[in-house]
């Protein structure tokens, strides 16, 4: 069956002579178009399977396609020089009017235009796409030379939920612009016919055919990708790359991380952030992130812009974030907006979907180890939504398989909630709260509990004074506290604490003014620290208790900067934050002679400060600077600048971050931390923007990095200020890595080549490391390749390989040995002057999703991953340890063999 | 199946340039005598081989200016009877080696252990638990360090009926009493640093502090078992020094180890404050308690389980040789477990015997055939 409808007769005059054997219809077109002005708008994938056998001796476009397509299921149309071609339905070029809610206007002396609505059938009815003519501004006969400015709202087709920082791009001028925190934007472009490009993670790129007669409002809808498979892995806006000034941001949506193969079935945002090029840590049971060189303490991480002090669930294992609520995590990794503080190496920001504004959905999924939901729904339909989310494990054979006899034989569980509201009180105000609550136990050995808690509730009203100035406030409370307690022996029963409360407003402002967009606020955190205490637990417990005492400090930052761009090709952001910071009573603080270490013995002075006095204070500026030259269209160069300055400083000397690592608030002994990175990138992309390449340099210089000393005892320590010792650390590396964002197959390969060396202060005696020379950090892992690669073999499926290798990380192992109290003991190396074995995975997954009729009442999907495919050993550690008083080497691995894992997960 | 291991590695460690001074200091005066053991420290594939220090001159010197010297009695150790010390002094050690290297300690006081209240024990299926626990009612003693020797009885697989006594050159009843080869019993010490502190508690008082734990199916307490306990008080320094020796040669190997370090004890070279020395200096008086537990006071399942001796000793193994053969090829350790004599002649026709380890309990040092006087 075979329905023509032709309206227009363009190119009457050409003739088509050719003979195609055997080849598919994109090569078909690819010659017409060649040789014509013709242009095809088809389906690739749904002609991927039509082979042509033909010959054409002088004859019409059209009598070519109908020999083509007679007797097939397609049909075509010529419209003047658009031919389109569909499946299964006839296309009319002509629609009544309004039949799409748009203007149809039918403008002679330039254009026809052609609406068309590209329906496939029913069970590709994922991929409906829109092409349209838009006509902005005043139609007038003769369109005037020179620009015009396009802005909009750009929202979610499906939930209405604004498009945060999507990237409305011109190609041939190479003029961007990204929608703000209420997907608004503004894009100054050349009048005239010409695409406008809207991309942005998770969402299905659009380009939008305009015709551009002067200013004019242009509202964009942007859908949401259905089917998971069909996302790339990893989505930076395509061509974002270049325009932004922004350097060392990396961008993950939660699609493309559900096709990173998983240990034991947990998507897991902190995994997937490690396979980023710049991102290490120190083994694979810990979500602690090492980023350019710095301690897993010195990440801001931000959940729905609160703190999260401890981010892993169950020893290090999982990450807090449940997967099901993540939308996108961005991680900044170099030339930090000002509006971030108070963190050396990194901004790790986890932003949770809003709930659904037109629609109830449920959805869910169940992995070896936890179960979770979601529900989310409008309560007053476009205007006020909620979402409530949970996730809880069910079971604890993870501990089995943990070699440690002592973990083997605990039980754990964790659990957490999230929960908000966004209320939309008219298109330029939105209110909205987000709350969040996790929770970890876990039994060691038989009589001792552990447990902790985040916990976390902000409040954010984003408004919109006027076109050119909008702004974001907020106002949250973060919570951290943990409880160990032990029962075994009634008299040495005890009760553990710690507890940090934060309180903080921001304000956050930008004004557009010409090519300047200004950003401008400030921000106030109050820390409140109850540091580890100890009490008796029960009447027969003989346990004393000991509480330190509480510290108290404020921590405050405003800041100012301004985005300018010079020409088409130079963008710059400059911006000076001022942070600064009152360490407050009540507290004791002594005073050690300066040239000796600092002991009991040493105190010369000894000060009590009452509530609320400023004990000590500290201020600084923060200088931030990004800049960006486009080279010519496919490549830029950027250079960015930052100084971060952190006043809350993680105590942990363990190898990787624990339960029971805590935080300290700078004081009269603990200055505050000081970081300084430059860094240098250049980016290449490549056949039309497909393949992005890129090398990014960057130095670091860190001040007051914390180390401790040989024997440092953190727990209830009284007087911490002995057992640290100031440390000074540099870090240096490259970034090279070349990702294929589009295409059955896509992924990235990275290289990074980096350094992470500290160095104490003093060069003698107890606080000094390694004689006060340079030594590599427990996290210094100088080459680090890393493959990721996603192949989708149709819609419905695809195969997902991840590959890691990496250098071993620094240790300190014996170099002799001795006997002592009759058995073997070590006499150790200086500190990390070893390493372990270098570290090799491969990790395979397969998605299978179910059916992807939009109009399904539940959509599910199976994902089956095998972590470590060959079964490596990794070695997690290498030591000697004294065994009925011999000396024996050892190695230890936490996944000596290949896991594999199925997850089940649905939306209805 | 999913489990992630640990297993042996060797990262092929190059071997130590130099070798340091390891002066094992804790001198306990309750015997009425001190031993100060010097050594060297050692590369990592040296096996079974201690490198003493041998030819130094070892001396204490209390703060009123005594001077106790101490005398070399066998290669390595040092040893006085402390003359003229007094509980109330306060020593430091003196080391001069022969190479004319001077070490120095901290002067360090003596420390006087309480009792052991008392050693606990518990059987359950991880196995016989034991545990001191002791208490200082002047609440001063706050840190302690604990040793033990533990004692056991087993028996050879087969026993010696007869002997052969090479005076007479006949072959007699063994007189089980005084030529007892059959039950034995070994000692072993403890190889692991036991510490505990009351810092935390009102009163100085430690309770259950587990010392050791044998397996069900363990040969020691087949028959009887015996554990003396050795209890020494420390100062905060001394505890702490012992702690980060224990944390990185013992409790090693964890999910959440910290830096493994050298720890400085309290000792020092004066020649050159440079050079490492190994060891803490401490003078102390320890104080002991022992108890013993009867295998019928164990669950009874455990019963029978564990063997001492080779396994490879079994009923077949026993040899029967003609007694012209017995006495041709008649060695010094050969062990005779019975023999068979001639209805006809009343003579020794044939000798049972069998490897030596299967009959002698004493053999290669494995325990002593003297019963100890507490048994």
């Amino acid at each position: 069956m075979m329905i023509i409808t032709q309206t227009s007769f363009a190119q009457e005059d050409l003739l088509i002579t050719e003979k195609f054997d055997n080849i598919s219809f994109s090569d078909v077109v690819t010659i017409i178009e060649s040789k014509s002005e013709y242009h095809f708008y088809f389906d690739e994938k749904s002609m991927d399977s039509v082979r042509i056998s033909q010959e054409f001796n002088q004859e019409k476009l059209a009598s070519v396609l109908y020999k083509i397509f007679k007797d097939s299921d397609y049909h075509y149309a010529i419209n003047k020089q658009q031919v389109f071609i569909t499946k299964g339905r006839e296309i009319r070029t002509e629609l009544p009017i309004n039949y799409f809610n748009v203007t149809i206007l039918s403008n002679e002396n330039y254009y026809d235009v052609a609406l068309i609505d590209f329906l496939e059938d029913d069970n590709n009815q994922g991929l409906t796409k829109k092409l349209e003519i838009h006509e902005i501004g005043i139609p007038s006969k003769k369109i005037k030379d020179g620009k015009a400015k396009i802005s909009g709202k750009i929202s979610n087709l499906l939930n209405g939920e604004y498009v945060i920082g999507a990237v409305v791009y011109q190609e041939e001028s190479g003029i961007g612009a990204a929608s703000d925190a209420l997907g608004n934007y503004t894009i100054n472009i050349p009048t005239g016919r010409t695409q406008l490009k809207v991309s942005s993670i998770g969402m299905e790129e659009i380009t939008l055919e305009i015709l551009l007669y002067s200013d004019g409002v242009l509202d964009i809808e942007m859908k949401e990708q259905v089917t998971a498979l069909k996302e790339v892995v990893i989505v930076a806006e395509r061509g974002a790359n270049l325009t932004q000034t922004q350097m060392g941001l990396e961008k993950i949506n939660m699609k493309a991380m559900k096709q990173v193969p998983t240990v034991l079935g947990e998507v897991d945002v902190m995994r997937v952030v490690l396979t980023l090029p710049g991102v290490q840590s120190t083994g694979e049971n810990t979500t602690g992130l090492n980023v350019r060189g710095g301690s897993t303490g010195q990440n801001l991480i931000l959940f729905n812009n609160a703190t999260i002090y401890n981010p892993s669930h169950l020893f290090g294992f999982f990450s807090v974030f449940n997967p099901e609520v993540v939308k996108d995590v961005q991680l900044y990794k170099s030339g930090i907006p000002a509006h971030y503080g108070g963190r050396l190496s990194s901004v790790l920001e986890v932003e949770s979907k809003e709930g659904n504004r037109k629609k109830f959905s449920v959805s869910g999924g169940i992995s070896p180890i936890t179960g979770r939901l979601l529900v989310e729904g409008p309560i007053i339909k476009d205007k006020l939504s909620f979402l409530v989310s949970g996730r809880s494990t069910y079971s604890d054979w993870i501990l089995s398989m943990i070699p440690n006899e002592d973990v083997q034989n605990s039980s754990g569980s964790f659990y957490d909630l999230h929960a908000s509201i966004t209320y939309d009180k008219n298109e330029n105000n939105r209110l909205s709260l987000s709350s969040y609550y996790s929770d970890d136990k876990f039994r060691f050995g038989n009589d001792t509990v552990y447990q902790y808690n985040n916990f976390n509730t902000t409040v954010k009203w984003k408004t919109i004074f006027n076109k050119k100035f909008y702004g974001e406030f907020e106002s949250g409370v973060s919570q951290y506290k943990y409880n160990i307690s032990s029962d075994g022996i009634p008299a040495y029963a005890f009760n553990s604490d710690y507890k940090i409360n934060q309180f903080n407003i921001q304000a956050d402002l930008n004004y557009i003014h010409k090519k300047h967009s200004f950003s401008f606020g400030g921000s106030s955190i109050y820390y409140q620290l109850s540091p580890v205490s100890l009490s008796p637990l029960g009447n027969e417990s003989i346990i004393v208790n000991d509480l330190i005492p509480d510290e108290q400090g404020l921590e405050s930052a405003i800041y100012f900067g301004d985005q300018i761009e010079i020409g088409d090709k130079l963008s710059i952001y400059g911006a000076l934050r001022f942070s600064f910071y009152q360490f407050l009573g009540p507290g004791t603080v002594h005073e050690y002679d300066p040239q000796l270490p600092k002991e009991d013995d040493t105190i010369i002075k000894t000060t009590i400060y009452d509530s609320n006095e400023i004990i000590k204070s500290y201020k600084g500026p923060e200088l931030r600077l990004s800049a960006r030259y486009k080279i010519h269209e496919n490549s830029s160069l950027k250079l960015s600048f930052h100084r971060m300055r952190q006043y809350i400083h993680m105590l942990s000397n363990t190898i990787s971050i624990s339960p029971t690592d805590t935080w300290k608030l700078s004081d009269s002994h603990i200055k505050p931390e000081i970081g300084d990175q430059i860094s240098l990138g250049i980016y290449q992309n490549l056949n039309s923007n497909a393949i992005e390449t890129s090398v990014e340099a960057y130095y670091k210089t860190m001040k007051n990095f914390l180390d401790y000393k040989d024997g440092a005892q953190l727990f209830l320590n009284r007087n911490i200020e002995r057992d640290i010792i100031g440390t000074d650390g540099i870090a240096y590396g490259i970034e090279v890595m070349v990702k294929k964002v589009t295409g059955k197959f896509n992924g990235w390969v990275s290289y990074t080549y980096s350094r992470s060396l500290l160095k104490t202060k003093a060069t003698e005696g107890v606080e000094s490391i390694n004689q006060g020379e340079y030594y590599p950090s427990s996290y210094d892992k100088p080459h680090d390749v890393t493959v990721v690669s996603n192949y989708k073999v149709s819609r419905r499926f695809s195969v997902s390989f991840n590959l890691t290798y990496s250098t071993g990380r620094p240790i300190t192992l014996p170099l002799g040995k001795y006997s002592l109290k009759q058995s073997e003991r070590l006499y150790y190396s200086e500190r990390n002057e070893f390493r372990i074995p270098n570290y090799f995975r491969l990790d395979f997954s397969m998605n299978l999703e179910g059916n992807h009729r939009i109009k399904k009442l539940a959509h599910s999907s199976w994902s089956l991953s095998v972590y470590n495919l060959t079964g490596r050993d990794n070695a997690y550690s290498v030591f000697y340890r004294a065994e009925d008083g011999q000396i024996k080497g050892y190695l230890l691995s936490i996944f000596g063999s290949a896991i594999p894992t199925i997850t089940y997960n649905f939306k209805f | 199946m999913l489990v992630g291991c640990i297993k042996p590695f060797d990262p092929q460690i190059e071997e130590m340039e130099e070798s340091y001074l390891v002066v094992d200091g804790s001198i306990d005066i309750s015997t009425g005598k001190g031993n100060i053991i010097l050594t060297r420290t050692q590369s990592l594939d040296v096996v079974n081989r201690i490198t003493y220090e041998v030819g130094a001159s070892v001396w204490l010197e209390t703060e009123d200016g005594k001077t106790i010297p101490f005398i070399e009695t066998e290669a390595g150790v040092y040893t006085s009877n402390l003359p003229g010390l007094d509980k109330e002094d306060v020593t430091r050690l003196n080391i001069n080696t022969r190479e004319n290297e001077v070490y120095q300690s901290d002067f360090v006081p003596v420390k006087i252990s309480p009792e052991i209240d008392s050693i606990s024990w518990k059987a359950d299926d991880e196995g016989l638990k034991l545990y001191v626990n002791t208490h200082d009612p002047t609440n001063n003693t706050r840190y302690y360090r604990w040793e033990y020797i533990e004692t056991a009885e087993y028996n050879s697989r087969f026993l010696s009926k007869y002997i052969y006594n090479a005076n007479s050159g006949e072959i007699e009843r063994r007189d089980q009493e005084n030529q007892n080869i059959y039950l034995c019993w070994r000692n072993d010490t403890s190889t692991t640093i036991f510490l505990g502190n009351s810092a935390k508690f009102e009163e100085d008082l430690i309770i259950g502090k587990e010392i050791r734990t044998i397996e069900p199916d363990s040969w020691k307490h087949r028959f009887k078992y015996s554990i003396l306990a050795r209890q020494f008080a420390l100062t905060k320094e001394e505890y702490d020094y012992w702690q980060n020796i224990k944390q990185s040669t013992e409790n090693i190997g964890s999910l959440f180890d910290t830096q493994p370090s050298n720890i400085g004890g309290n000792i020092r070279s004066i020649t050159n404050p440079e050079r490492p020395v190994i060891g803490f200096f401490s003078l102390g008086s320890s104080t002991e308690k022992r108890i013993i537990i009867h295998s019928n006071e164990l669950p009874p399942n455990w019963k029978n389980k564990g063997y001492f001796i080779p396994n490879y000793c079994t009923e077949s193994d026993i040899e029967g040789v003609g007694v012209e053969e017995f006495y041709a090829e008649l060695t010094e350790t050969a062990l005779i477990i019975d023999v068979v004599y001639s209805l006809f002649t009343g003579e020794i026709v044939l000798v049972y015997t069998a490897l030596p380890e299967c009959i002698d309990c004493s053999i290669d040092k494995r325990g002593s055939p003297i019963k100890p006087d507490y048994w």
